[in-house]
């Protein structure tokens, strides 16, 4: 192997070895064979349904029950839909991450600021045909936000706007 | 133009591109999991989750490498390679982040840079750097071999 090659290899190989041993040593490593599974999305609010997901049926996560997660304050809530309709109205501890807005740096860097890796999170969009909340799933995975964390409330808006649920009207 | 030009040239280059392959490569060193996020928002879907988090985790040590390398005239042509590789592919990722619209963060310096025409102009002059660093290697190695 004539020496620029050689070069060349050593460039590639040897940073690459330390930052694979540097990745493997730090607090916040990237695991870079973990593919998790993401869960799939509740395909409605526990009016039927026989999925399963992450271990809990379709039927544990019914309205009622997210109504005690919020009302426990257990779980982080997401409005994935645009700004416009969440200032129309949105759960009264939501937080808007529209889908459309996922790629910005200050959305990133909201979602660092108020979401932390071990809370639970709930996402709703607009309803049941939606794609907002698969959206926002994803980006959340992909922000290292543990899969088995994230769940999404399918039925959306059209359910809880119509729910007993506390709203709110304006700003988060 | 004499060698002596020739190889200031070079050198000033040489040491410019870098500089800017060791800031980049810095800035990106301490944040693996936002690289990878910055890395998946250009949306190369066909890109295997692997692939990505292999490369957030590898990119800035291949940056900061290159960018000393090149400083160092027994070690410029393969660093060459690498920085110019490295470049085109973030031009090509750049220009389909622009033709698609997509309203990110370049990734260039781990974080706050957003793709666009300027970035492009940024990839663009280091590729003609590059070139004019090989160029300017080649013509004195081979005005050395004839004297």
């Amino acid at each position: 192997m004539n020496r620029p090659l050689l070069q060349f290899v050593c460039l590639l190989v040897i940073p690459a070895l330390l930052g694979l041993i540097f990745n493997a040593v730090r607090a916040n490593s990237l695991k870079i064979f973990d593919d998790r599974p993401m869960r799939p999305p509740l395909e409605n609010g526990g009016q039927g349904g026989n999925g399963d997901s992450g271990g809990k049926t379709v039927d544990e996560f019914n309205i009622e029950e997210l109504k005690t997660i919020l009302k426990e304050g257990e779980a982080i809530l997401i409005d994935a839909r645009k700004p416009e309709k969440f200032l129309a109205g949105h759960l009264v501890t939501a937080i808007n991450i529209p889908s459309t807005q996922i790629f910005r740096p200050e959305t990133i860097n909201k979602v660092k600021a108020l979401i932390s890796p071990v809370d639970e999170i709930v996402i709703y969009c607009g309803g049941k045909d939606c794609n907002a909340s698969k959206d926002v799933l994803e980006f959340l995975i992909g922000m290292e936000y543990p899969a088995e964390n994230i769940r999404i409330f399918k039925p959306g808006w059209e359910l809880l706007g119509q729910a007993d649920i506390p709203k709110a009207v304006g700003e988060e | 133009m004499k060698d002596e030009t020739k190889r200031a040239v070079e050198l000033s280059l040489a040491i410019l591109v870098g500089l800017v392959f060791i800031i980049f490569g810095l800035s990106k060193l301490s944040n693996p999991p936002e690289l990878a996020q910055n890395i998946r928002n250009y949306r190369w879907d066909f890109l295997p989750g692997w692939f990505t988090r292999f490369g957030a985790v590898v990119l800035p040590w291949w940056e900061i490498a290159a960018g000393v390398a090149i400083c160092y005239s027994s070690w410029r042509r393969p660093a060459c390679w690498i920085i110019g590789g490295m470049t085109a592919l973030f031009a090509v990722a750049v220009i389909s982040a622009i033709y698609r619209g997509l309203d990110i963060d370049c990734g260039c310096f781990g974080g706050g840079a957003k793709v666009g025409i300027k970035t492009l102009a940024l990839e663009i002059g280091i590729l003609a750097a590059v070139g004019v660093i090989l160029k300017c290697s080649r013509s004195v190695e081979k005005n050395s071999e004839e004297e």
